[in-house]
Order: C-alpha cells, then sequence, then structure tokens
C-alpha cells in the first residue's frame, strides 16, 4: 500500500471515528444540527447523481426531499399507515416526481429545461403554501416518533437531537455513499458519464440515452426523497421550507463548491455549508445576504470545487475518470 | 357569470398581459442575444416599482413625473450591475448565470427589505374613476396602462425593426461572431440590451405600483410567470414574448373567475407544459 | 498592409498553427494554398480575431503606421480595415439583403451621399444584388449568399479583404465569376489574402502565393513560380500536370 493511499485511508477513518464519537464530545444541540447536516449531505449526494455524474441541470431537486418527507409524514398522519409503509409512500412519491422530471428533461434541451424545473418547483412549493390543510403551512407537520421499530425487536427513539438518530442518518449517508460510489464505478456510472461528456455519442453509440436519464433521475430521487424522510424525522416535524426553491438552488451550490461527480465532495460542501448557514441563522435575520452573495461568488469563482481539491491528493487523481 | 364580468376579466388580462410583455420582453432578449439568463430580472420591475413610490415620498408631486425618475433610477442600477457584478458572468453556462443572478436577485431583495421594511406599500391610483367603453364600465388608469404598455411595446418593437442598434441586435442573436468580424462592437449591443431590458422591466414596476402593490418580494413572485411567458413565446423571440404574455394574462386574468391566484397560475404552468410537448421551440417560429 | 509574424495558435490542447508568418503588399492578391486541414481558415480567423493566438503578431498598416493588431478584438480589426469573409458566408438568415448590407455599413456612420457610393460600389461589382435588397438571406442560392458575402465587407472599403474559400460550392461557372471579381479588387486597390483550395484557379488570379503544411508556412513564392514547380504543388497539394493543363 503507497504511503499515498495510506494517508488517504487514515484520513478517511479520522474523519469517520470524529464522526462517530461525535454525540460524546459534541453534546445535544450540536447532535441535533449535525444530524440535519448530515441528511442534507445525503440530498446533496442524490444531487451529485444527477448533476455531477449524468450532467442533468435541475432546479427542483428539494421538490423532491420535500416530497418524500410529506409522503411519509402524510402517510403518518393522515393516512394512518404506520412507518414502513409511510416510507415506502415517500419514496414511491419522490421516485414518481422524479420520472415526470425526467420525462421533461428528455424533451427540453439545455437552459429550457433548466428553467422549466425552476418554474415547477415553484409551482410546487406555492401549492404547498397554499394547502395548508394537506402540508401544514409553515408549521408543518409534526412527526411523533417517540418509537419506531426499525427491525423486530430493535426499537429506536429518534426524538429531535437523540442519539439513535444521528446513528440511522450517519449510518444510511455512509452506506449511501459506499452505493453510490459502487453506481459511479459500474457499466451504468461508465455510460451516464458518457452521456454527461458527450451525449451524440453516446447516441450513436446505441444507448437510449432517454431511458437513462430518466432512470438516474428515479434514483436519485428517491435518494433524495430518503433524505427528506431521514431529515423530517431528526427534526420531528416537517414543514414546506423543505420544498423551498431556495434550498434547490442552494444544493447546487453545495455540490458546485464540493466537485460535480466526486460524490464525497457535496456531502462535504453541503455538510459544512449548512452547519455554517444555521451559526450565520443564529447571528442574524439577515442570512440571506450571505447566501445571496455566496452564490454567484462560488459559481463564478470555484469552477471545479472541493472535490478536485481532493481528487489532486496524491493517489487519487486515476481513480476518477474523466469524462 | 355574465358579460360583463367576463369583459371585465378580458380587460383585465390585457393590462396583466402587457406588463407581462414588458418584462418578458426583457428577459427573452437577454437571452436569446446574449445567452444570458436573468433571475434578478423581476427584481428590477421590485425596484421600479419602489422607486415610484420612493419619489412620491420624497415629494415629487405627480406620479407622471415619479414614473421617467423611478425608471432611470432602474436603468442607473441595472447598467451598474451590467458593468459590475455581471460582468464575469456574461459568457458563462447556463446554470452559472442562472444562479449567480438568482443570487444577485436575492441580495436586491435583501436589501430593499433591510431598508424599506418588509411591509408593502401602497401608492394612490394616479387617475381615478371610470371610462364607458361600450357595455364596460372600466378603470382609467388600468386603460390607460394598457394604452401606455402596447405604445411601448410597439415602439420597442420598431426600434428593434428599424433601428441599426436594432439590426445589430437582431444580428448578434443571429451570429455572434460575424458581427463582430463585421466591426459591430458586441458589448455595446449586450449594454443596449441590457439597458433597453432594465428600462422596460423598470416601466412595467413603475406602471404597476399603484395597481399590484410595492413589496421586496413582488419581484420574486412574478418572474417565474414572466419566464412561462418567454418559454412560451420562444427563446429570444421578441413578438412571442408579447403575444405570450397577453396569452399568460388572459389566463390568469379569467382563471381568477373561477379559480384562485395560486391555481390560476397552475393552468398557466399547465399551459407551458402542454405546449411543450407539441411545440419544443414556442408558440411562434423564428421571426426576429 | 498586412503583417503576419510567428503566429501560435491552439484549439484547446491541439496545437494547430506553429509559426505562421506572411506578408500582403498594398493591393495584392495573395494565395493561401494547402490540404485540408492544414490551417489555412485558422490562420484567417486568427488574423480577424476570432481564434485568439497564443503568440505572434498581427500588424496591419494603416494611415497612421504599422498598428500592431494582436490586443484588439475582432470589431476593432474590422474597424480598421479587415474585411472577413469565411467559408460558409454566413450571411444572416433573418436579415434582408440590405439589412445585412446594414450590419457593418451603419457602424461607419456615413452622411448618405458617401454611404450610397460605398453600395453603389458594391452593386457595381455585383449588378445582381440590388433587384435582391428585400429578400431574406436564407431563401438566396449560394451564389447570391457569396455575392452577399463579398458586398458586405466591400462597402466598408477595407483595407484587406480575408476570403476563406470563396468558390466552394458553387458551380464552375459562378466560381469563375468570383475569382473574376476578386482579381477586380485586387485591381481597384483593396489587398486580398485568399484561402482557395483549387490551386490552380487561385494561381490564376493572384501574384504570390503561400503554401501551408502542417499548420505552418513552408513556402512563399511568386505564383509564377509555384505555377512551375510541379513537384511542390504536387507533394502539398496534390495537383499534378494535368490539372495544370487543364487550367483556363
Amino acid at each position: 500500500m503507497s504511503a499515498a493511499r495510506l494517508g488517504r485511508a487514515a484520513l478517511l477513518l479520522g474523519g469517520l471515528a470524529l464522526l462517530g464519537g461525535l454525540p460524546w464530545w459534541a453534546g445535544a444541540y450540536a447532535t441535533l444540527a449535525v444530524t440535519a447536516a448530515l441528511a442534507l449531505g445525503l440530498f446533496a449526494l442524490s444531487y451529485d447523481l444527477v448533476l455531477g455524474v449524468s450532467g442533468l441541470v435541475s432546479v427542483s431537486h428539494a421538490t423532491l426531499f420535500g416530497v418524500g418527507a410529506y409522503g411519509m409524514a402524510i402517510g403518518m398522519t393522515r393516512l394512518e399507515a404506520g412507518f414502513w409503509p409511510s416510507v415506502l409512500l415517500g419514496i414511491g412519491a419522490a421516485a414518481a416526481l422524479a420520472w415526470v422530471i425526467g420525462f421533461f428533461a428528455v424533451r427540453t434541451s439545455g437552459p429550457g429545461f433548466i428553467i422549466m424545473t425552476v418554474i415547477f418547483a415553484h409551482a410546487v412549493e406555492s401549492i404547498a403554501n397554499v394547502w395548508t390543510s394537506l402540508t401544514g403551512g409553515e408549521n408543518g407537520i409534526i412527526l411523533d416518533v417517540s418509537r419506531i421499530s426499525l427491525v423486530a425487536g430493535l426499537d429506536v427513539r429518534f426524538t429531535a437531537g437523540s442519539v439513535p438518530a444521528y446513528y440511522v442518518v450517519l449510518a444510511s449517508l455512509v452506506l449511501a455513499v459506499v452505493l453510490c460510489r459502487r453506481l459511479v464505478d459500474s457499466r451504468l456510472g461508465l455510460i451516464l458519464r458518457g452521456i454527461s461528456g458527450n451525449e451524440l455519442r453516446a447516441l450513436a453509440l446505441g444507448h437510449r440515452v432517454g431511458a437513462y436519464k430518466v432512470l438516474v433521475n428515479v434514483i436519485a430521487g428517491a435518494l433524495a426523497g430518503l433524505a427528506g424522510m431521514l431529515y423530517g424525522l431528526s427534526q420531528g416535524f416537517v414543514s414546506v421550507d423543505l420544498l423551498r426553491v431556495l434550498l434547490s438552488v442552494e444544493v447546487i451550490v453545495w455540490t458546485i463548491l464540493g466537485g460535480p461527480g466526486t460524490l464525497i465532495g457535496p456531502v462535504l460542501a453541503a455538510v459544512l455549508m449548512s452547519l455554517g448557514v444555521d451559526y450565520l441563522r443564529s447571528l442574524t435575520h439577515q442570512y440571506l445576504f450571505a447566501v445571496g452573495a455566496v452564490t454567484p461568488l462560488v459559481v463564478l469563482v470555484v469552477p471545479a470545487g472541493l472535490g478536485d481539491l481532493i481528487d489532486r491528493l496524491p493517489g487519487r487523481a486515476a481513480r476518477r475518470a474523466r469524462p | 357569470m355574465t358579460a360583463e364580468v367576463l369583459l371585465l376579466q378580458l380587460a383585465n388580462g390585457l393590462s396583466f398581459g402587457v406588463i407581462f410583455a414588458l418584462i418578458a420582453s426583457g428577459i427573452t432578449l437577454m437571452w436569446g442575444i446574449m445567452d444570458f439568463i436573468n433571475m434578478a430580472h423581476g427584481d428590477l420591475y421590485m425596484l421600479g416599482a419602489y422607486g415610484v413610490w420612493l419619489a412620491l415620498v420624497a415629494g415629487i408631486g405627480s406620479f407622471w413625473l415619479a414614473l421617467p425618475l423611478a425608471v432611470a433610477g432602474v436603468l442607473a442600477i441595472g447598467l451598474l450591475l451590467r458593468f459590475t457584478v455581471l460582468r464575469p458572468v456574461f459568457g458563462r453556462a447556463p446554470l452559472q448565470t442562472l444562479l449567480a443572478t438568482y443570487g444577485i436577485g436575492l441580495i436586491l431583495q435583501q436589501a430593499v427589505l433591510a431598508i424599506f421594511g418588509p411591509f408593502s406599500k401602497e401608492i394612490p391610483l394616479p387617475i381615478a374613476g371610470q371610462v364607458t367603453l361600450g357595455p364596460l364600465r372600466y378603470p382609467t388608469y388600468r386603460l390607460v396602462v394598457i394604452v401606455i404598455g402596447l405604445v411601448l411595446i410597439v415602439a420597442a418593437w420598431l426600434v428593434i425593426q428599424r433601428s441599426t442598434y436594432g439590426i445589430w441586435i437582431r444580428a448578434v442573436a443571429q451570429d455572434r461572431t460575424m458581427t463582430a468580424a463585421l466591426g459591430v462592437p458586441v458589448p455595446r449591443v449586450y449594454t443596449v440590451v441590457f439597458g433597453l431590458g432594465s428600462a422596460l422591466a423598470g416601466i412595467g414596476g413603475a406602471l404597476a405600483a399603484p395597481l399590484f402593490g410595492i413589496g421586496p418580494t413582488i419581484g420574486a413572485d412574478i418572474i417565474l410567470l414572466a419566464f412561462i411567458v418567454v418559454m412560451i413565446g420562444g427563446l429570444g423571440n421578441y413578438v412571442g414574448s408579447v403575444v405570450g404574455g397577453v396569452l399568460i394574462g388572459e389566463v390568469i386574468a379569467l382563471g381568477a373567475i373561477w379559480l384562485r391566484p395560486t391555481e390560476a397560475y397552475l393552468v398557466a404552468l399547465g399551459l407551458l407544459l402542454v405546449l411543450l410537448l407539441l411545440r419544443p421551440q414556442g408558440l411562434l417560429r423564428g421571426a426576429r | 498592409m498586412l503583417r503576419v509574424s510567428d503566429l501560435h495558435v491552439f484549439y484547446g490542447p491541439s496545437h494547430v498553427l506553429w509559426g505562421v508568418s506572411l506578408d500582403v503588399a498594398a493591393g495584392a492578391v495573395v494565395a493561401l494554398l494547402g490540404r485540408n486541414g492544414v490551417g489555412k481558415s485558422t490562420t484567417l480567423k486568427a488574423i480577424i480575431g476570432l481564434v485568439p493566438a497564443r503568440q505572434g503578431r498581427v500588424e496591419l498598416r494603416t494611415a497612421e503606421g504599422w498598428r500592431d493588431l494582436t490586443p484588439l478584438p475582432p470589431w476593432e480589426r474590422a474597424a480598421l480595415g479587415i474585411g472577413y469573409v469565411p467559408e460558409d458566408r454566413r450571411i444572416f438568415p433573418h436579415l434582408t439583403v440590405r439589412e445585412n448590407l446594414r450590419v457593418g455599413l451603419d457602424r461607419l456612420g456615413l452622411p448618405p451621399r458617401a454611404r450610397q457610393q460605398a453600395l453603389e460600389r458594391a452593386f457595381d461589382l455585383f449588378p445582381a444584388l440590388p433587384a435582391l435588397l428585400e429578400r431574406q438571406g436564407r431563401v438566396l442560392s449560394g451564389g447570391q449568399q457569396q455575392m452577399l458575402a463579398l458586398a458586405r465587407v466591400l462597402v466598408l472599403s477595407p483595407r484587406i479583404i480575408l476570403l476563406d474559400e470563396p468558390s466552394q460550392g458553387l458551380s464552375p461557372m459562378l466560381a469563375d465569376s468570383v475569382l473574376d471579381a476578386v482579381a477586380r479588387l485586387g485591381r481597384e486597390g483593396i489587398a486580398v489574402l485568399l484561402v482557395e483550395q483549387n490551386a490552380v484557379a487561385a494561381l490564376e488570379v493572384c501574384a504570390r502565393a503561400y503554401l501551408m503544411d502542417k499548420g505552418t508556412v513552408a513556402r512563399g513564392t511568386t505564383a509564377d513560380a509555384l505555377r512551375a514547380d510541379r513537384a511542390a504543388l504536387e507533394r502539398t497539394l496534390g495537383v499534378t500536370a494535368d490539372d495544370l493543363r487543364g487550367a483556363r
């Protein structure tokens, strides 16, 4: 094992150890904040599949995040369906919506599609704001999650800020990263990156480009829905804040900052930046100013992102195949 | 629902329509000619509305004096943006432009929020009373807005069709590099397009201020409808944005008879989706 | 009139021009010859500034002496007197012939009399144009487009015209008339740098020629000398003695 790989492995293990022991050295409030941030990291991971790996530019990913969360919340409260069926409902709803978005992605090109997703996201946000009987409006739907059976005999207390909640989210994130990495390195991943790099060539090679775009959108959508559910569970409620266009924009910023296609980069960026915004929000009401200022800066100044920096760590560059 | 209500809403739709057209034409020109997706355009509309209010509060007696002042202010801000913050954004990928302008729009909104507070302002109608048009009694000011809007739209169209800069704008839209090779200073054309678009949005905001209210988010509220108009009319297609604007205006107004505002918005969106499925290139073809 | 020194141009990582140097004297018609893909069009584009040069200089002789064009954007180079007629003509499809002419002409800001004179000059060379003034660019035939592309540049009274493959896609008769027009331009004192695949025809109208090979100028000599050097012609252009004999 080369020194570089040893070094990276050490970094990785160190980071995991730190995260693993967080509830003990960080305290309850920080645990809550980091739990939410990790869920947003999962959200960013799912978006990297869309933007970074397949090159689809959608500004409606938070819609999937929020729909997943609401699917579960509505299932558990309005429909009284029980935990696991509600989870399935949430994932299903998010995946279905992702399918619709993918459907239109195939039919419109470039900037037109981007604007379409913005309009779509805004429409859903507006509906959610108005349809308060269903969504609970700004206050949202409280999730009574004192006790959830994950597996037979294993009960988890999911109150906001609880340690089990933290570990469930962390484990989900780690698992998702591993699975996405496998996906990207697989044949499907290669095809997707080929499409992202040169769509015409992919078409000429006989790949059904449209079908792949829809497929990746659905997978990413399901993952985003899962992230939304985890976020809601860790907070104890879901609200229309999860559906905001602003969140869709933020996840794009995180992905760009982290480095599209690197998977880990966007996760890191999401976790760090959402914690940062949380901190800012506690300082001032005008935190949106900062978001507004940072967005163009990131977009213009950091084209390759954190992930690129990580890639430049010795030994890593070869692994990331450039399209 | 009587014929009178229908006529009233048709007329209202036209008043919405010209406002949408004023905003959307700026967006479509910037998009078609400079490949520039301006998410901050709605905030120029918002600044136009605040400009009129500010001028009135500052002591300018007449609305009709405040209006050109407000537009001049918006034009100045627009040009300032073009030469400072937006300069590095030109020529970038669509996503980056969209995000960057979104961020700048957010800053503008927050600035207005910080300076003027979150509550909406009101200004009185500059012209009170109604006119009688056949079976319809229609608010005079709204009629004036429709007339002024149409005049401006036609004037802008004439400029684009006949004047030197108009020809240059159309040439740049069709072949930017060849236009440059013929000696036309392309950045100056961009400035003119940006200035024209900003001024139209500012006028739209100023005209609409007595009707629709003034608040920090009115720009963000209207911009997405404006983008629907742009996409229906076809990118870079000026006439398309006008027709699309009137169409969406009528949809919103007629929709208001039976539906709530959000639902009317959804109908507009639905219309767009259907059109996109049938005619991906927009409602009207080419004709620039 | 025009001096190009050691031009290096890259398309991304690809080094396409390797130190191109050439000269065009005032009123001279100079040919730039070579096989496909050797960098002739790129050279013209670098002169007008549509592609950036990584290294090297482009200079133009104006009334005030030699100007270094290298830092200037395309529109300023055009304003100083470089006319560019690209390979696919690139006339504006949704503008009328009149508007196509106006794009460049309006920039000059000429008084009406001078404007009319400029137009007359173009119509003189292309008498078929006035009848087409209100037609949209996209309905013109290949030959008409070529005329318009040249006229567009001519009305600007350029010092030198960069012509990229003017006879491409035209029937032999039309190609001939275009090259005749080129010869006339030379006689009127406008320098021309002509890129032409049809080497034989090009050599008929020009006085000097540069031969390009693999991204650089392999040889620069008089047209007569080149015509006589059958070996060079065959090697770099694939032109045979038969082609030469068949020339008009």
